[in-house]
């Protein structure tokens, strides 16, 4: 199902919460695309943000540093820290978020960064693929702590919480 | 489409990875989400995991200038009570996955890996007909009615693969004939993204043919792709099995001579195409 924006969940993943007390259930639909049941599933770049498509390529390129990249030996980012930044950016694809600052992390990482007004959301991908994430509001407090590995719903609070 | 039926194009390699028979009828008097339970208890040895996510819309195809434009414009619908729910039974080691919902059953085949083949249409018709059959039985003993079926439907969808047959989005004409990337001047150079959406009428109003082709990434693997949807749906004559599987081999034979028709012959060659 495409681009179904809606209090229900699409067969494509993306949900929110349904209200409380609500005696109706709101769907609002905007697509030229019909819903289909199909199962298997992708991120369509006509329906995802206007900066993911960069932002995959940008990933691409920085993957593709050869090593020594920073002048100090350091290896190339790995297959492992580019699928999970590419997977990052795929639960992020249908927010409300500004373009993400991306970056290679030297020992073979990659960090995404995303700045919302004093707010700022920084997730580092280590070369194994677990992910730190780190958050600093407008008095500069700072929370971190690691993700994890089903992070779908972590992400999505983060997320919330920067553009909140 | 790798068993289609003779004179159906065929493919040593179609980039095929899931497909979807399917029935929608007039909601279920009595059906409760209980039935999905019971129902599933009958099925599990065959279909292991289970999920319950939303309910699809009803898709009725209606005629008429009237209904041109039906479904591309935004809508919104209000449902009173609790959101209708579907299930999927699924086993991943086949690619089999039976969705259910008060109005609807499909059967979906699914690539579950590089290396799973479609099984060809022969085969996924029987998946869908023993699910239908089992339905109709767990209905009746259940002392629900037989369903009225509405609509009819046959949706294959393919990922045609960045590197086979195309690098760019300049490259679509290479891919299909449906579509130019580029435009006269060279003024616009290549798109960002494309989207090709179009419906074609089945003769005597038996139904529509709906095609999408869009890029997109796999979310499982990541690589970039093309989506090629092909959507056939229609009524059939009347809610009997054979008459259902009557417009299913219709719609399936629709959707097999489209895709050979939309896609060119560079790529019906990189796919290995036999007839």
């Amino acid at each position: 199902m495409k681009n179904w924006f809606s209090i229900l969940r699409s067969s494509t993943g993306r949900t929110t919460t349904p209200q409380k007390n609500l005696p109706y259930t709101l769907v609002y639909r905007a697509s030229p695309f019909q819903p289909i049941a199909q199962s298997v599933e992708i991120t369509p770049y006509a329906e995802a943000s206007v900066w993911f498509l960069d932002s995959v390529n940008e990933v691409a390129r920085l993957s593709n540093l050869p090593e020594g990249w920073d002048s100090n030996g350091s290896p190339s980012v790995t297959p492992k820290a580019k699928a999970v930044a590419v997977r990052l950016l795929m639960n992020c694809a249908y927010k409300p978020l500004p373009e993400p600052h991306l970056g290679a992390v030297p020992g073979g990482g990659l960090q995404l960064e995303w700045s919302y007004g004093p707010k700022c959301l920084e997730l580092e991908v280590f070369p194994d693929g677990t992910v730190q994430f780190l958050t600093v509001d407008d008095e500069k407090t700072m929370v971190e702590g690691v993700l994890q590995p089903n992070h779908t719903g972590q992400i999505r609070n983060h997320v919330g919480w920067v553009t909140a | 489409m790798a068993t289609a039926p003779s004179g159906f194009p065929q493919f040593d390699h179609p980039p095929v990875v899931e497909t979807v028979i399917g029935v929608e009828f007039a909601p279920i008097d009595g059906w409760e989400v209980p039935h999905f339970g019971l129902f599933w208890n009958e099925l599990r040895r065959t279909y292991p995991k289970t999920q319950m996510v939303p309910a699809l819309p009803s898709m009725i195809e209606k005629y008429g200038k009237e209904h041109l434009y039906a479904g591309t414009e935004p809508s919104v619908e209000f449902i009173k009570g609790e959101p209708p729910v579907r299930a999927f039974f699924a086993d991943d080691a086949s690619g089999k996955l039976l969705q259910i919902q008060r109005d609807r059953l499909l059967h979906n085949w699914r690539k579950t890996g590089r290396e799973s083949a479609y099984p060809g249409y022969a085969e996924t018709r029987v998946w869908f007909t023993t699910a239908w059959e089992r339905f109709l039985s767990f209905l009746a003993s259940n002392e629900l009615r037989r369903p009225d079926v509405t609509q009819c439907e046959v949706t294959y969808i393919n990922h045609i693969e960045r590197g086979a047959g195309w690098d760019s989005l300049a490259d679509l004409p290479t891919v299909t004939p449906l579509l130019s990337g580029k435009g006269s001047t060279g003024f616009l150079g290549v798109p960002e993204v494309t989207v090709l959406t179009a419906r074609y009428l089945m003769p005597e109003q038996r139904g529509r043919l709906h095609l999408a082709l869009q890029p997109a990434l796999r979310n499982a693997d990541q690589r970039e792709i093309l989506q090629l949807q092909l959507t056939a749906r229609g009524m059939p004559q009347s809610s009997t099995t054979e008459h259902v599987l009557e417009w299913i081999d219709l719609g399936h034979e629709w959707v097999v001579k489209s895709f050979a028709d939309a896609t060119s012959t560079v790529m019906h060659n990189i796919w290995g195409r036999r007839v």
